[in-house]
């Protein structure tokens, strides 16, 4: 039992990642993806790479998937029949969200549909009052009524969300008994049982989102684990969510939304285990591909998580890696507005027609193409055939579309273009370390994706980075994430006790820690095994920003004034002030459940192959053309260090090193980039 | 020579140095209205107090720091020294309404000032005679609240004392001030910071000469947006209810007219100034108005000296968009949101395709403030209700968001629920309030508040209780707003603007307008009348009597609706039939 299998799904293709513990070898191939049914092109990944390295399946000793197979259905608007049940007078609450438009100054835009029609959206008397208890009874009659009725319409599912159900469950229960009671085979979800915290729109949204994706999930994960025991594979398949741990395919049903940003979160993974590898402690990854670039942050050795995120304009409140966007990918298109200025994105050529010089019947200048245009990547790595005629036509369309508007040279533009591009990443990260409290250049960058070590260089020297790593495999560092994730669940509830109460606390935490000892023996995992952790969301009193701090086992007097202390240390450190003499509240309790996944000590591979590539003309901002030595990147043994100039070619990815920097292969077979 | 790919970089990186201030005053502040609805701005002036860039969240605060900056610290008496304030909220010195306090602080480096950092930022109450600084019927600025002259409030980063407990003094809740003064300064200390490091950087002669080159490219971008509108004068009016005093209606009259590369919005023939609140400033009807000529030119230009260039604005003093001798403006920012609807209006006339019917067309001021009796101390609260958006050529109007400059959030029942002693009993969209038409208006909202404590007071200062949202060509116009006091037994019809004394128990019923309609409803697809029905948002009577759908069992009767589709068409003399949609509204 020493081999580890991550397979990641995508829209197109489905990479899987063996790990031998025995030799410490890595392997890895890619499959067709299978829409609709995607558990096939898993399973076809699976049976590929056991005959491909002559496994015995029996040998198998940890199975990890990525998947956001039943998120992006929701999102593109296959959605189950569902309808809700809610507070008589508040059913279009789900509909009216936070009543803002998505855009300012657009006359023409228009709204998401709502996720539930309202005709399937019925209210019922019985209310709860903001303390928890009972302000008017639950009207069973109107509610016998109401399934009834969505019976007829024909649902699948009936979520239920009721003011305050957080303190109180009883009116939702009681919804639910009615309906698991009704004739009709109906199921139904609690807004109490999927995300019991307050604000009524948040936990309504996220209760139906995550009822969708659940139906859409289910029977998908349900094969998927008949084809994995079929296949003799002794293990459970564990499931990526979107806090970076992996999880059992039963919790990945019942709480379907949390796989919404399964894989960037695997490549967040990997980016802090090659960090932390390599001993920083504090990181930002940039996994940069063709249309976007997803950024996130390494602190103090852990990835950075947040408690909300929003898809499609929707707020949704399940535990995630925090995760940023940036519209500027290797597709991004170079163009030059009304007034003469130089503008980058946010429209893509993305994969398909691509870049100019994919010759794909690509017909808009990109950032790819700049790099082209620079001699920073050669043609031979992603066309075949005459390339002189492709790098000419790429020359003379980037000239008519860019270089001309803006009366520069065409490599002038090309380096404009690369630039603009790298200044809206640059903007973008420090917003986002700054909303930390931190200065980006305390930090070290991992970068990685297809077009992320080409552009990494220049995007540190923006943020004043000192240090870049670009890791060994850039193309498939999620699905190593995989191979890498700690089993982990994330719980929380909404505190219900007065101001700060070590009683109510505690007993918030026994009840969070006993769902937490379910859940893992759930996995098969004995309590000892579990290492458990407890936060609190705090505030000062009339605020509404919530700040998580760790909280200490006894909890005593003594440990809720520590845990205040550092609510106001870290106040002090993201706001820039603590305000000592100000009460402090708890809002929300979590308890997070870990058990460790094993480290990979891979080896680099050995080669046969030679190096040196010779050389090639690059052109730099201040040093001009270079004469620039290229280098097969796998074929560089542990410890080279090399100066810039370099350009180090890879598979799927190529990386530059400027003329002022210094290269480093490091022992994980990562190349440390320092100036 | 700037080269134009420095220049977009250099762009980014002072656009970071506004954005890292609006995340610094957003995440400290303490004000629902700052940190959750983002009723804020903030921005960067040069050394010559030219606006430089702008965080733009808020399309309210186009124009107002820029009001503001230049003239007031032109106006100062004495030097400015690091880490200097001047806190200034005075609509007669350039501000809005007396809630916007904006904070200007000196932005030094290397001992010189190489420009300004301001903020603006909307506190929940300025003091005055009701909570949240919006009284209804005052006649002078001075029962709004206090009027912060242009006072030097701050010292070496720090409030001096006296002025702050002297403003503090003034308000209700002033510990939830407080936190809001210091979130202010805390932003513009953020952008001293920045600015200081970008001319580390660059070099403060590099700065300026790329803010040349920005303000010109800017301008260069205005410019060939408006170019690109058919040249001519697009006027249209509409009349706002009473101003709080009296009930009588008054005109608002707006007329743009775009001449080559230059847009002149043209207020003459604006009814006078009045007593009432029903006044607003010049920043304030330049911000309105703007919101949505930005549609026209595109959304993403950048805010400064540059791209307001090729802008003029007319406000004939002594009218109600320019007003004199200390009026009260309390109630401007629903001349500006009607400002916003009058541009949708007349651009109909410019490009038919691109614009948009009325829309609820009002802000929706509410504030309301009492006994609580679970602590028994007092409470205040301010919020904003959405409404219907108009329908467009080939698009329904949304329903249920905010419009034009005004994009602010709601407050969650379960936290107002917890914070005020009120139970929101009905909080949905308000059925047949939607303007018919080709495309049909969005719906409006309707918000039910019962109030369980003493001493409640509810006080509205807000409109078009009169004049319904208009449709455009032959689309209908929409349900006008009602507010009504206990909905449920005598539903007493209460004015746009207007303080009522509310029993433990009692009622109100906010209800917005819709939007109004685009094209003939008799044109509009049966199957989307249909959806109406069965969704509940249009009566069966209703899409027979305005659209000539029957429908029967829960199915379009097609035959039936072709019949009275023509029955309709030819008894329809005047296409433009007014409004139908109060009928059955709830």
């Amino acid at each position: 039992m020493t081999i580890r299998i991550g397979v990641d799904t995508g829209g197109t293709f489905t990479d899987v990642v063996l790990y031998d513990e025995e030799t410490g070898r890595i392997h890895t191939t890619k499959t067709p993806s299978t829409p609709p049914d995607f558990d096939r092109g898993v399973l076809d990944g699976i049976d590929d790479i056991l005959a491909g390295t002559d496994t015995d399946p029996a040998e198998v000793s940890f199975l990890s998937h990525g998947t956001t197979v039943g998120t992006n259905a929701v999102l593109e608007g296959d959605i189950p029949p569902l309808g809700l049940i809610t507070n008589e007078g508040l059913r279009d609450v789900l509909e009216i969200g936070d009543q803002t438009r998505p855009e300012l100054y657009d006359l023409q835009q228009e709204k998401q549909p709502s996720l539930i029609p309202r005709r399937r959206r019925l209210g019922v008397p019985g209310r709860m009052r903001h303390d928890g208890t009972e302000l008017d009874p639950l009207d069973e009659a109107a509610v016998e009524a109401a399934i009834d009725e969505l019976a007829d319409q024909g649902v699948d599912s009936v979520v239920v969300s009721m003011l305050f159900s957080y303190l109180n469950d009883d009116h939702e229960r009681r919804v639910g008994e009615c309906i698991e009671a009704h004739e009709a085979d109906i199921e139904y979800a609690l807004s109490s049982a999927v995300y019991p915290e307050t604000r009524e729109y948040d936990r309504t949204v996220t209760t139906v989102l995550n009822e969708a994706v659940k139906r859409n999930i289910a029977d998908y994960l349900g094969r998927l684990e008949a084809g994995v025991v079929d296949r003799g594979v002794d293990v459970p398949l564990n499931v990526m969510h979107s806090g970076g741990g992996v999880f059992s395919p039963g919790q990945a049903t019942q709480f379907a939304l949390r796989t919404v940003l399964s894989g960037p979160a695997a490549g967040a993974v990997a980016a802090r285990d090659v960090a932390t590898g390599l001993g920083f402690e504090d990181a930002i990854g940039l996994d940069m591909g063709g249309t976007s670039a997803d950024v996130s942050i390494v602190e103090n050795g852990d990835i950075v998580r947040s408690t909300e995120g929003e898809i499609n304009d929707l707020p949704i409140k399940t535990p995630l890696i925090d995760i940023n966007t940036v519209g500027a990918g290797g597709g991004s298109i170079a163009w030059v507005d009304e007034a003469g200025g130089l503008r980058v994105g946010p429209k893509s050529a993305g994969a398909d027609p691509g870049p100019l010089c994919y010759d794909r019947g690509g017909t808009e200048p990109t950032v790819t193409d700049a790099n082209l245009l620079l001699g920073r990547i050669r043609p031979e790595a992603f066309v075949a055939g005459d390339m002189d005629l492709v790098v000419d036509r790429t020359r003379e369309r980037f000239r008519e579309a860019v270089a001309d508007p803006l009366d520069e040279s065409v490599e002038a533009a090309a380096l404009s273009v690369l630039k603009v591009a790298n200044a809206k990443m640059a903007r973008e990260i420090r917003r986002v370390t700054v909303e930390r409290g931190r200065d980006p250049g305390e930090f070290v960058l991992v970068a990685f994706g297809g077009a992320g070590p080409l552009q990494a260089a220049a995007v540190a020297e923006q943020m004043g980075i000192s240090s870049v790593i670009l890791p060994r495999t850039p193309g498939v560092l999620s699905a190593r994430g995989l191979l890498l994730a700690d089993v982990r669940t994330d719980e929380s509830r909404a505190y219900r006790g007065d101001r700060l109460d070590a009683e109510a606390m505690a007993e918030g935490y026994a009840t969070l820690e006993a769902t937490q000892r379910e859940r893992f023996a759930e996995m098969g995992f004995d309590a000892e095994e579990v290492t458990l952790q407890r936060g609190a969301d705090m505030r000062y009193v009339g605020q509404s920003y919530e700040l998580t701090v760790e909280v200490d086992t006894p909890l005593d007097e003594a440990a809720v004034r520590t845990a205040v202390e550092r609510f106001h240390r870290e106040h002090e450190r993201i706001y820039g002030y603590a305000m000592a003499d100000e009460p402090v509240e708890a809002v929300t309790l979590r308890v997070t459940g870990e058990v460790p996944t094993p480290p990979l000590r891979d080896e680099p591979d050995a080669t046969e192959e030679a190096a040196d590539r010779g050389t090639q003309d690059v052109y730099f901002e201040a040093q001009g053309t270079r004469e620039t030595a290229v280098y097969w990147r796998p074929a560089l043994p542990v410890d080279t260090t090399i100066e810039g100039p370099l350009l180090l070619e890879g598979t799927g990815s190529t990386a530059i090193v400027p003329p002022d920097a210094t290269a480093t292969v490091t022992d994980d077979g990562s190349i440390l980039v320092e100036r | 020579m700037v080269s134009t790919g420095e220049l977009e970089i250099f762009r980014h990186s002072l656009k970071s140095v506004v954005e890292e201030m609006g995340v610094t005053l957003q995440r400290t502040a303490y004000s629902t209205n700052i940190k959750i609805r983002r009723d804020h701005t903030c921005a960067l002036f040069d050394s010559r107090l030219r606006h430089v860039a702008q965080h733009d969240v808020a399309p309210q605060h186009i124009g107002s720091l820029v009001s503001v900056v230049p003239r007031n610290v032109r106006a100062l008496e004495w030097d400015l020294e690091p880490g200097d304030g001047i806190l200034i909220n005075d609509p007669y010195r350039g501000a809005v309404h007396l809630p916007d306090v904006m904070l200007i602080s000196p932005v030094f480096h290397e001992d010189e000032i190489v420009g300004y950092a301001a903020n603006s930022a909307h506190h929940v109450d300025i003091g005055g005679g009701t909570p949240g600084g919006i009284p209804n019927d005052s006649t002078e600025l001075y029962a709004e609240g206090i009027v912060i002259p242009g006072v030097h409030a701050v010292e070496d980063w720090e409030y001096q004392d006296r002025v702050l407990e002297f403003l503090l003094r003034n308000v209700r809740e002033p510990e939830m001030r407080r936190g809001d003064y210091r979130a202010q300064l805390g932003a513009n200390r953020t952008g001293q910071k920045r600015y200081a490091a970008l001319c580390d950087r660059y070099g403060a002669g590099a700065v300026a000469d790329y803010l040349d080159e920005l303000l010109d490219y800017t301008e260069r971008r205005v410019r060939a947006a408006i170019e690109a509108l058919p040249d001519g004068r697009y006027e249209a009016t509409d009349e706002m209810d009473g101003d709080g005093v009296t009930d009588d209606p008054v005109t608002l009259a707006l007329a743009i007219e775009v001449d080559g590369t230059e847009i002149t919005l043209d207020f003459t023939g604006t009814a006078d100034q009045n007593r009432g609140p029903l006044n607003c400033t010049p920043a304030m009807a330049f911000a309105g108005a703007m919101s949505v000529v930005m549609a026209f030119i595109g959304g993403d230009l950048p805010k400064n000296d540059g791209f307001y260039r090729p802008f003029e604005t007319v406000t004939p003093e002594g009218t109600m968009v320019n007003p004199t001798d200390n009026a009260p403006v309390a109630a401007g920012w629903e001349i500006a949101m009607r400002a916003g609807d009058l541009v949708a209006k007349a651009m109909a006339g410019a490009v038919p395709e691109e614009t948009v019917a009325a829309t609820k067309g009002i802000v929706c001021n509410i504030a309301y403030g009492g006994d609580d009796p679970r602590d028994d101390s007092p409470y205040v609260y301010y919020e904003t209700v959405a409404g219907g958006y108009g329908a467009r050529a080939t698009k329904d109007g949304m329903d249920a968001v905010q419009t034009h400059f005004q994009n602010t959030a709601n407050s969650p029942i379960e936290e107002l629920e917890a914070e005020i002693p009120v139970y929101v009993r009905e909080y949905g969209l308000r059925e047949n309030s939607a303007g018919a038409g080709r495309q049909r208006g969005g719906l409006g909202v309707r918000r039910d508040y019962e109030f369980y404590g003493d001493n409640a007071t509810f006080s509205l200062l807000t409109d078009r209780t009169k004049s319904a949202p208009w449709g455009l060509f032959g689309g209908h116009s929409a349900g006008p707003a009602e507010f009504v006091r206990d909905p449920d037994g005598e539903a007493t019809a209460l004015s746009s603007k207007s303080t009522t004394e509310l029993d433990p128990g009692e009622v109100v019923s906010v209800r917005t307008p819709g939007g109004g309609g685009y094209g003939d409803p008799l044109e509009r697809d049966p199957q989307a009348v249909l959806e109406d029905v069965r969704n509940g948002v249009c009566s069966q009577r209703r899409a027979r009597e305005v659209y000539g759908v029957v429908v029967s069992d829960g199915e379009v009767d097609e035959a039936a609706t072709r019949e009275r589709r023509r029955e309709m068409g030819d008894s329809l003399e005047d296409p433009t039939a007014g409004s139908d949609a109060e009928e059955g509204t709830r």
